[in-house]
């Protein structure tokens, strides 16, 4: 413990320490008007209030959890569906070069196109919402995964396959004991790269007109004036993206622990 | 009782596509060896001569153009246990631990944990690696990680090794202890081996026939037996028909 203190370094926290005093400042002393930046004393009122409630300060009060399951489901089920189209693709492309071939090139196609750029379209397809919110963010968080689970699968050395095949590996023991653990510190990459822009792409999607979710309240709060609750709704984003990439490792390293200390938070 | 042939290579041709030509490199020309049962044979040959493309095709990675390789009299097919590899690079599974690596085989043919169990340490401490079972092969030198492929193929009491100039890469010194260490299980085990390397001296030391090969197109230029019982003690090195067999050979490959 006291030596987890001692390494704790100072110069770290230097900047972060001083930009958060300048803002106490500037906030308490009125010199910004608070709609424009609310003060921290006044944003940690405001977060209590949006997690537990009872005081009834804004619109908000105590729907933190409903906003956060809402986000959480949305980022989960795009994320699944990317995760589980760009690792299989992925290995596909990389493992069987006549698929390379006629797929690999369409898809970097497809991905020259911002993911933004696909918003009003999807609208049309799957109109305001829901749906509109899972697909960005599933197109989004496919490209990561799908590039970087290709290169991993398609780069498993020789000399590796060749060991396991004469330690008397199948084809099904090849792809489980040799492939798969060498492709995967380019699998993890590649789906934490996802799930950072599945929480970008949650905010787009919710920006345009979900009525629950983390981004909704940003996008509604702006609208009602309720300035405070934005910077708030973006610390909340922020920290789930930390939350789910921590949780992500955690699980990466139970299914190989042979990587355990390569991956770093 | 017949000693049997392990390995038959007959004729055989092997060529490869160059890279941006029409024309294709001959790597093997007419390589024909024959290794017999429980013997330790040495293929030296200068750098570059196609000794790994056929070992490579002794293992079942790759087929010959022409000529045919049986092992135990049936054509090879693919790779295999009973043709077990030691690679020049170790190529041992990075996130295997030492004992994890050496289970790989014996896992993959689902043998039972604790028959796994107790054919691991013995082949640890075989190889001399007691007390390393949890490490990662990044935490070994490479002496050690070459004793894990070694033991990890001797694990699977192969019918025959392949070694394809397994302690090149180490220092003089390591490399001695190695050849001890292969000295001392051939003796306990008797193998049946084809060894590749490029130092002459190496193939005098361990081996019981050795094949000389030519700059590429690879040819077998010489088969010699050598004349020194096994185990041979290190200070073999010093014996006149040692040195004057060493320069022969060495005379030849250049
Ligand atoms: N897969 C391959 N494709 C093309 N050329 C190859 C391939 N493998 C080996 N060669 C060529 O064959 C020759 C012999 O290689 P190799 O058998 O590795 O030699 P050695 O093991 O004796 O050093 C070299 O000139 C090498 O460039
Ligand atoms: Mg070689």
């Amino acid at each position: 413990m006291r030596s987890a203190l001692r390494t704790i370094d100072l110069t770290v926290l230097a900047l972060p320490v001083s930009l958060l005093a300048a803002w106490y400042l500037v906030a308490e002393t009125g010199q910004v008007p608070s709609y424009l930046l609310p003060s921290p004393k006044e944003l940690v009122r405001v977060t209590k209030d949006f997690a537990w409630g009872g005081t009834g300060l804004t619109p908000y009060s105590g729907t933190l959890m409903e906003h956060v399951a809402a986000s959480i489901m949305r980022v989960l089920s795009g994320f699944s569906l990317a995760a589980f189209l760009g690792l299989s693709l992925g290995l596909l492309t990389g493992r069987v070069s006549l698929i390379k071939r006629l797929m690999d090139p369409t898809i970097h196609l497809v991905r020259a196109v911002p993911g933004i750029g696909w918003l009003p379209l999807a609208m049309v397809w799957f109109g305001v919402g829901e749906k509109t919110t899972v697909f960005l963010i599933a197109l989004a968080a496919f490209f990561p995964v799908y590039i970087n689970a290709a290169h991993g699968f398609a780069n498993v050395p020789v000399h590796l396959l060749r060991a396991g095949q004469m330690l008397g590996a199948d084809k099904y023991a090849l792809f489980r004991s040799v492939i798969l653990p060498a492709a995967f510190p380019s699998l993890i990459v590649g789906l934490r790269l996802g799930l950072g822009v599945s929480w970008g792409f949650l905010v787009l999607g919710e920006l345009t007109g979900v009525t629950k979710g983390l981004g909704a309240v940003m996008m509604d709060a702006r609208l009602l004036g309720q300035t405070e609750m934005i910077p708030i709704a973006m610390i909340c984003i922020g920290l789930l993206g930390k939350i789910t990439d921590m949780l992500l490792i955690k699980v990466c390293n139970r299914v190989y622990p042979g990587h355990v200390g390569k991956v770093s938070g | 009782m017949m000693v049997q042939q392990a390995l038959i290579a007959n004729s055989v041709h092997k060529s490869f596509s160059a890279p941006a030509e029409e024309s294709s490199l001959a790597v093997l020309e007419n390589i024909s060896v024959i290794v017999e049962q429980g013997e330790i044979v040495a293929l030296v040959g200068p750098s570059g001569c196609g000794k790994s493309t056929l070992l490579n095709i002794a293992a079942g990675f790759e087929k010959p153009d022409t000529g045919e390789v049986l092992f135990m009299g049936n054509t090879i097919t693919g790779p295999s246990p009973e043709r077990a590899v030691v690679f020049q690079s170790a190529s041992l599974f990075p996130w295997l631990t030492v004992k994890e690596n050496i289970a790989f085989g014996l896992k993959t043919a689902k043998v039972k944990p604790k028959i796994i169990e107790e054919k691991c340490s013995r082949f640890i401490e075989l190889v001399g690696l007691a007390g390393f079972e949890n490490y990662y092969p990044y935490q070994l030198s490479g002496g050690m990680q070459q004793r894990v492929a070694l033991a990890r193929v001797l694990v699977l009491e192969p019918k025959m090794l392949l070694m394809d100039e397994p302690f090149a890469a180490l220092d003089a010194q390591t490399r001695l202890a190695m050849q001890q260490v292969l000295m001392s299980i051939s003796m306990a085990l008797k193998p049946t081996i084809l060894f590749i390397t490029h130092d002459v001296e190496e193939a005098l030391i361990l081996a019981d026939k050795v094949y000389v090969m030519s700059k590429l197109p690879g040819t077998i230029i010489r088969e010699l037996e050598v004349p020194f019982a096994r185990p041979r003690p290190i200070s073999i090195i010093g014996d006149p028909q040692f040195s004057k067999l060493k320069s022969e050979i060495l005379a030849q490959l250049f």
